[in-house]
């Protein structure tokens, strides 16, 4: 059909207002921030701070203006990256999760910090403490927080409290996102406080190292980290946590404040410039190590997260679900699957949906099946199915596993391909890309189909 | 084979391979990995060249081959190796879009689901899976 129906302008129209919504909440946050700062007489542009990993959409926080040291500077990747910039004479370092700053000088990788036994023994009582906070059963106090919230924003802010995340923010992702982001801001104002004692030197040197072996990807902060699992931000302020009760970090402006408000609520956002909802703890909450290193949210039958006044977060092996796909599966339809990029979301919809299901009534045929050997290098001859199959629309996908994890995969190729083998080529790198191998090519890059690597160089999958 | 089967069979086959696959880590023996070989863990592709691409000048510290903070995104590569990207964005390589590693010694890439690779010492492009139909025309499209 062409066009949009009634029901997609309604869906439009309502994605359009929670867009709005957003951007109102999140420039009440960076409002707030402002004049927080302002308020306690700090400059704001001499620090330096991002959070979050732009997956999670936080890098578009670690752009409010309040935090504009790395303003016009290159972000969203995960590389570490070294930014010079000229008016602080400083090189801003990009690593997952901070923005560190290092003297001009400095140009090197941070140096690991060294935990005395102290430190290291400090480590566990911490994270005990701190894997408390994400796990459900507390309640908020509501007096302490309308205290802190007016310490900290304000007293023209207006605070509201509920028992779960109310509607507005319902959203699945968004709003774990609003939580982090929340957190971040209020992080953000402990860091920017740390970043500037360190840049006046009012800390001594050892807490530079300290510091950045705690921010960087460090064998200290996993440690500590791992408490939290599903958590994101508040790990950092675990961090900070530990540096003032473990290792003696003189105390910031409101950090115990901060940290306090951060501890008292199960999260917190801004609906209007002047509202702010603060929302209690979940009473329940479902996580599983099964899929990793680190335990995500996890719950085929229900909420991953419950809140008191029956509201939740749907998520299952860490992805988000719309509650309907997980109370209700044999709602989900072929259309939604295909709508969705994610391999890993859509290899969980399919599952959900059921996969018998799935192939009638895509009506799917199967076009080709054969074997690719696991390693083509060596005796081991064990050798993996996989099959090219067709909807009834014409769309082809390769299915197939990864050789080594339990997972049955159904990805989307070319209508053009005729093989197992093509179709695999096809998805092998990007468009082109035995344009790479300039001088090992075994067939000539064909630019009516595009092929990716040639499954005849192969030497193992898994 | 193929005319009898149907999808759901089909389907079935795969997923008894699935359950059993093999998970011990998969040794590359040296000299096999050749210029133009190449081998795939989950969504990444890594193909041996025989040199560093011009433009790969700018070596990085970041060991995670593919971005996110998702498990399935925790392709590492651990050893005694180096990693470059380009330093003019405008010089990357248009299809190879991961960094190039650049080994002298056997290095290893691990993953918390798939299964880990012993790799022999050499220079390594790393390439992405490549979504769908879709974005392949996407691609075209930005190109």
């Amino acid at each position: 059909m062409d066009g949009l129906s009634f029901i997609d302008l309604e869906r439009q129209r309502q994605e359009d207002d929670e867009y709005n919504r957003r951007q109102a909440a999140q420039a009440a946050m960076v409002e707030n921030a402002r004049q927080f700062r302002l308020m306690q007489g700090q400059s704001t542009g001499q620090f330096v701070f991002g959070l979050g990993s732009a997956d999670e959409g936080l890098g578009e926080y670690s752009q409010a203006p309040s935090y504009q040291g790395h303003q016009g500077q290159e972000r969203k990747t995960h590389s570490r990256e070294w930014k010079y910039h000229p008016a602080h004479e400083r090189y801003y370092v990009y690593d997952n999760e901070c923005y560190l700053i290092m003297p001009a000088n400095q140009r090197k990788p941070r140096m690991k910090y060294e935990l005395t036994p102290h430190e290291y023994e400090q480590i566990a009582v911490i994270r005990e403490d701190w894997a408390h906070i994400a796990q459900p059963g507390r309640r908020m106090d509501q007096e302490i927080l309308s205290g802190l919230a007016n310490t900290l924003f304000g007293s023209n802010v207006e605070v509201s409290f509920s028992q779960g995340v109310p509607k507005f923010n319902q959203h699945s992702y968004d709003r774990l996102i609003d939580r982090d982001r929340m957190n971040a801001f209020l992080c953000g104002i402990l860091w920017g406080e740390l970043s500037e004692m360190l840049q006046k030197e009012m800390l001594p040197k050892s807490y530079q190292s300290f510091f950045h072996g705690l921010t960087g990807s460090f064998e200290t902060k996993g440690k500590l980290s791992d408490a939290l699992a599903w958590e994101h931000v508040l790990s950092e302020f675990m961090v900070m946590d530990y540096a003032q009760r473990a290792c003696g970090l003189p105390e910031l402006i409101d950090y115990k404040n901060i940290l306090l408000f951060v501890r008292s609520c199960g999260g917190f956002f801004f609906e209007t410039p002047s509202k702010l909802i603060v929302y209690d703890y979940p009473i329940e909450l479902s996580v599983s190590s099964e899929f990793g290193p680190k335990a995500v949210l996890h719950n085929m039958e229900g909420p991953a997260i419950k809140y008191a006044d029956g509201s939740g977060f749907f998520a299952i092996e860490g992805f988000d679900f719309e509650r309907s796909m997980i109370e209700h599966p044999d709602t989900i339809t072929v259309k939604q699957i295909e709508a969705e990029e994610n391999m890993e979301r859509r290899r969980i919809m399919t599952d959900l949906m059921g996969i018998s299901r799935y192939l009638h009534e895509t009506n799917a045929k199967v076009l080709e099946m054969d074997m690719v050997r696991v390693m083509t290098v060596g005796d081991d001859d064990r050798a993996m199915p996989r099959a090219l199959i067709q909807a009834d629309d014409g769309r082809l996908f390769l299915c197939g596993t990864d050789g080594s994890t339990k997972r049955v995969y159904y990805m989307p190729v070319p209508r053009d391909v005729t093989s197992c083998r093509m179709a695999h080529e096809a998805i092998a790198g990007p468009v082109g890309s035995r344009r790479v191998t300039l001088k090992s090519p075994n067939r000539g890059w064909n630019p009516q189909l595009d092929l990716g690597l040639d499954e005849k160089d192969c030497i193992a999958q898994s | 084979m193929t005319a009898v089967l149907t999808a759901l069979q089909a389907h079935q086959q795969i997923e008894e391979f699935a359950n059993n696959a093999p998970t011990e880590m998969r040794f590359i023996p040296d000299g096999t990995m050749t210029p133009g070989k190449w081998i795939r863990q989950g969504d990444i592709y890594l193909q041996a060249l025989e040199e560093i691409p011009p433009a790969y000048d700018k070596e990085i510290f970041e060991r995670q081959l593919a971005p996110g903070e998702s498990r399935g995104s925790r392709h590492v590569i651990e050893g005694n190796v180096k990693l470059f990207i380009p330093s003019k964005p405008g010089n990357r390589n248009d299809v190879l879009v991961g960094p190039v590693i650049v080994s002298k010694e056997r290095c290893v890439l691990t993953h918390p689901e798939h299964a880990h690779f012993s790799l022999p010492a050499g220079v390594i492009s790393q390439v992405y899976y490549q979504m769908d139909a879709r974005q392949a025309e996407r691609t075209r499209a930005r190109d």
